[in-house]
């Protein structure tokens, strides 16, 4: 049977509208992929942030940091160290360990301080560790039974 | 609508999608790279400025002055307290820095004399201390370099 003019104009309209359907749907598996790789590396980043930000503000903390008579002495108190732990909801690892005056190393407890190196302060690592990854600074560690100031470094692993 | 002008019509659709996706998809990653790099200088600065100011305020060990008072010792009497001579602080004060400053190139100067140089590849860019002052006039500081 022959076609008229008009039959072909609408197989050709339907062919083109198919056409850029296919194009639109692998467009949004495309767009789909790339957000979720999106969301990822915003994961990434978030927690990449908060590692940064805990570098610069955990040695000022009051759960940590050494005050005399209220007054902040620019150091963290081994003693408190032993004791307490910052209170976070994040898989990561804080550790301080103590470089110079160079102690026994050692992961520190009540019972063998001051014979040791590593203040262990939080250690969450999830089920499954895909990577991690480290970030240090140093810090000004004051121990009170002797008055002295040691060279530290505080250093944070976050999981992944 | 002729058939031809049918055709140039889906062709400047095409294109108009991809300029779209080309864009939505490359502008954020441009503009997530320079938060990357602010975010690296910002960390060697608090680095920098931390790994400094703990430095001079450290106790050797069985002594009652800190390597600031000690530097000082050095720069006005040429003669430590805690130390043989200045020789040794110096090569003390390299030891703490190695062990701090892994994988890091660095540099612990005054403006007369260099204490530490780690050297190992050229610097894409140099972040300093804020400059501490020994025995009063003498400013030290270091410089960690970013690669």
């Amino acid at each position: 049977m022959k076609k008229n003019c008009g039959q072909i104009q609408n197989m050709e309209t339907i062919l083109v509208i198919f056409i850029v359907t296919v194009i639109i749907a692998i467009a949004i598996g495309l767009f789909y992929n790339l957000q979720l790789k999106s969301l990822d590396s915003l994961k990434y980043n978030y927690q990449q942030n908060r590692a940064y930000n805990l570098l610069s503000t955990l040695p000022l903390s009051a759960e940590l940091q050494y005050t005399e008579l209220n007054y902040d002495k620019s150091s963290i108190d081994a003693l408190k160290l032993l004791t307490s732990s910052p209170e976070l909801k994040s898989s990561m690892k804080i550790e301080i360990q103590q470089i110079y005056p160079e102690p026994p190393k050692k992961v520190c407890t009540i019972s063998n301080y001051p014979d040791c190196s590593t203040y262990i302060i939080y250690n969450k690592p999830p089920i499954t560790i895909t990577s991690q990854e480290s970030i240090s600074t140093p810090v000004s560690l004051y121990h009170p039974l002797q008055g002295k100031k040691a060279f530290a470094n505080l250093i944070i692993t976050v999981y992944y | 609508m002729s058939k031809k002008a049918q055709i140039e019509s889906i062709g400047l659709i095409l294109i108009i999608i991809l300029i779209v996706l080309a864009i939505v998809f490359t502008l954020p990653l441009l503009l997530n790279n320079q938060d990357i790099v602010s975010l690296n200088q910002q960390y060697l600065q608090l680095k920098a400025d931390s790994t400094i100011s703990v430095l001079l305020s450290t106790n050797p060990k069985d002594c009652s002055s800190n390597l600031e008072q000690e530097l000082s010792n050095c720069f006005l009497e040429n003669q430590p307290n805690c130390f043989q001579d200045c020789q040794e602080l110096n090569e003390k004060i390299k030891e703490i820095l190695k062990s701090s400053l892994q994988n890091q190139d660095y540099q612990l100067s005054t403006d007369k004399i260099t204490i530490a140089n780690q050297t190992k590849s050229a610097c894409l860019n140099k972040i300093s201390s804020a400059r501490h002052f020994i025995a009063g006039e003498t400013p030290i500081s270091l410089v960690l370099c970013e690669k």
